[in-house]
Parts: structure tokens; sequence; C-alpha cells
């Protein structure tokens, strides 16, 4: 490293965000260079003078009289039930992942439905009642922790599971719809062209025009996949991914209730 | 020095001193934080009693193998703050304040927000952080005045830890501009 350092560098150098390798190449370099050395004291020196002033405006600032314990206490009172509440709340996560669980079940056991229907040569608008009931068990456990993770987004083991479960869940229904949309697509060709409501050539195109349709929303489907997946597993437990599940699944409702219109 | 983790269990058990001793203990860092993120004497005083009073009734949630009792009350004061800010967004209308226009009548006893504000002198640092965007006060406050590690940002920021870091290093970056005088002449006078 002949050149002088960046600002950027000194920058991340002061505020400890380097990598080891990168840190001791820096450090080299400094050990040599005076004009970079100056430079890094400046923005030692630009730090502590935050630091130190924040300190000192916050000290001065206290809260009135009026803020003190007393005036919590009676809120602090726990009645037999409202113990028996946070009690109850313990069991969340494990009840959270029982309901996740089923969903999953139930996903899988529509998806499952669809395909041998499709594979008997019918025509799966619609699995039943299965992937709404999916939905719906899909969204308790994300509203659930997202009202929790609102004061507590620390990550643990449990929600990762939990994440784990409704990612997987999530993508079961993501396959479903993609050959629910085909089959819209389908229907409403064959509605477009039947000119006499036969099966004629027009049947075959519109099958032709479903099975393409399929190709892009698969494509769709696995880099939401993929990117979702990334997403929830640098997140996981934080609100942050609870909310993109909710619109995932929003999302899927609403594709859901898309035949209804066809 | 007060045994936190002793007092939480104390309380845990229903001994209400202990939750008045970890009320007193973290006042006024619960109250410092708010008033930093917020820039308000008065909203900061309701986020504090608000995340105090969550903290103490829900104290059979906190995790001490996860974070310590600073950095939760941190987290949810945090959240708190981020509320407000949302709520300040909307308009306030309120029928009954829209009826008492022009009938109030002006309170000339300083109120707890004149009485904190008088007894501040506020330095330019102050006035360049409050300037910046949200996000950028809440990297900055914690990691400048509350001393938290970027991991513990993160959890407390609800973000992963680059995102934390890079908050920082912008915040950083943004007040160096705006105090860059300053900065040089405090800079001289402490060499000297």
């Amino acid at each position: 490293m002949n050149s002088h350092l960046s600002d950027k560098q000194l920058i991340g150098y002061s505020h400890a965000t380097l990598t080891d390798a990168e840190r001791e190449a820096m450090d080299s370099h400094l050990a040599d260079c005076p004009h970079c050395r100056a430079r890094l004291a400046e923005h030692e020196g630009l730090q502590r003078l935050i630091h130190h002033s924040l300190l000192a405006d916050l000290r001065t600032v206290r809260p009135s009289p009026d803020m003190k314990f007393a005036a919590i206490a009676p809120r602090l009172k726990r009645p037999g039930f409202a113990a028996l509440w946070q009690q109850s709340r313990q069991l969340f996560p494990a009840a959270a992942a029982m309901v996740a669980v089923t969903g999953l079940v139930v996903a899988l056991t529509g998806l499952i439905e669809s395909v041998n229907r499709l594979a008997v040569g019918l025509h799966p608008l619609s699995a039943g009642p299965l992937p709404t009931v999916a939905c719906v068990l899909f969204a308790i456990p994300v509203m659930g922790n997202y009202y929790e993770s609102r004061t507590v987004p620390l990550r643990s083991v449990a929600s990762g599971v939990l994440a784990f479960i409704l990612w997987a869940g999530t993508a079961v229904l993501g396959l479903y719809e993609i050959i629910l949309v085909r089959e819209m697509l389908f229907r409403i060709c064959t509605r477009l062209w039947s000119r006499s409501g036969g099966y004629g050539m027009d049947y075959w195109r519109a099958v032709a025009l479903g099975n393409w349709a399929a190709l892009p929303l698969a494509i769709v489907w696995i880099a939401l996949v993929i990117g979702g997946g990334e997403y929830h597993y640098k997140r996981a437990g934080q609100r942050s991914s609870w909310k993109l599940f909710g619109w995932t699944i929003t999302a899927e409702l609403l594709i859901l209730i898309l035949p209804l219109l066809v | 020095m007060l045994d936190i983790g002793a007092l939480i269990q104390r309380w845990q058990a229903g001994d209400e001193r202990a939750a008045e001793a970890l009320y007193n203990h973290h006042r006024d860092s619960v109250f410092r934080l708010a008033y930093g993120l917020l820039g308000n004497a008065v909203d900061a005083e309701e986020v504090a009693q608000d995340a105090l009073t969550y903290a103490l009734v829900n104290i059979n949630r906190y995790d001490p193998d996860r974070a310590s009792f600073a950095t939760w009350l941190h987290i949810i004061t945090v959240s708190r703050c981020r509320d407000r800010h949302r709520r300040r967004r909307w308009p306030n209308l309120s029928l009954t304040a829209w009826l008492q226009r022009g009938r109030d009548i002006p309170d000339l006893v300083p109120g707890p927000e004149s009485r904190t504000i008088q007894a501040e002198t506020r330095s330019q640092v102050w006035e360049a952080v409050q300037a910046l965007s949200r996000p950028l006060r809440e990297a900055i406050l914690l990691r400048y005045w509350a001393g938290h590690t970027y991991r513990e940002m993160a959890e407390i920021l609800d973000c992963p830890v680059p995102t934390a870091q890079s908050r920082v290093r912008l915040a950083y970056k943004q007040l160096r501009v705006t105090l860059a005088p300053a900065s040089l002449v405090d800079l001289r006078g402490e060499k000297a």
C-alpha cells in the first residue's frame, strides 16, 4: 500500500468496522506514514469531541421531579389473571411452532392434491380450502411474533426454526399458486377463444399458453424463494423478517381469492 | 455497586423495593436516551415512563443470556421513540383541542420541559446530532453516547450488524461536514 489511505479507510479504521486483514494492512502503512497518522489522529480527535460533547450535553438533562417510581407503582400491581396471562405467554413459541407446522402440512396436502389432479388430466382451479387454511395458520404466528418483536427483537433458536417453517410453507403455497395461475389463464383463454364451447384447437392453444406462463412464474418463484430465504436468514427473529412474512402471506391470500373472479 | 441480576430476581419474586431500585438506577439513562432521540423533554419523559413500566411489568420476559438489562431497556426505548415519531407524522386531530382553541390561559409557571432546557447549555455537536435523520441519530447516540457494541446496536435497531456499522459511519461523515470549522477550533484547543 504505497499511496495514502482514503478517508473511507481511515473512518472504517477509527470506527473498528474493518476486517482483521484490512486492519493489519493499514497498521503496517500507518507505521511508516506520518501523513496518514496525522489524518487518523484528526478523525479520532473529532470522535472524542462528539463523544465528550454528547456525554456533557445529556448529563445536564434531568427528568422533572414528577418522573418517579410512585407514578408508575400502581400499574405494576399484577392481579391474578394478569400473572396467569404472563405465564401463558411463555408457551407462545411452542404454540406458534405447532400452528406453523400444521400450516405446512395443510399446504403440502393442498399442493399434492393439485398435482394429483393435474396428473390425471383434471384442471385443479382450486384445491379446496386447504391453501387458504394454511395461509391463515401461517398468519397467526407471524402476527403474534410481529407484535412481540416490537420490544424484544432478539434472535433465538425457536424464532429461527419458526422462520424456516414459515419460509418452507410460503414456498409450498407459492408452488401451488403457480398451478393456480396456470389454470386461471387456461380458463380465461378457453372462454375467450372457444367458438362452439367444445375442445378443438383452441383448447390446446390455451393449454400451451398456460404452460408457457408457468415458466416465468417458476423463475419468479425461484428468485423469491432464494432472495426471501437469504433475507430471513439474516434477520430471523427480527421485526423486519416477520413484516416480510406478513406481506408474503397477504399476497398469497390475494392470489388465492383470484379464482373467485374468474 | 448494584447487583442488577439480584434485583431482577427479587422483583420477579414480587419484591417491590427491588423494582423501585431498578427504576431509580435506570431512570436517568432511559430518559436521556429518549431525550436524545426525540429532542423534547415532555415526550422523552412520557416515553421513558412507558418503557420502564413495560420492562418492569414484563420482567419475566427478560432473558439475561441474550442481553444486559440496560440493552433490553434501550431496545424498548428506541422502539417507543419510533412509535412516537410515527405518530408525529400524522396531524394531531383532536376535537376537544380544536374546541378549546383560543380559550387557553397561558401557564406562567415553567413546565418540566422549560425547567430542563433552562439547565442546559447546548453544544454545536448536540445541534448537529439533532439535525441528523432519525436512523442516523439513533446510531450515533447508541454508539457515541451509550457506548453499545455494533452487535448490541443491531439488536436494538433491528437491523444487521453491517447496517448498524454503515449508519454510524454515515452519521459521522455528516457530522464531520457540519462540524468542520468548530471541530478544528476545539481540536486546536485540545492540543494546546
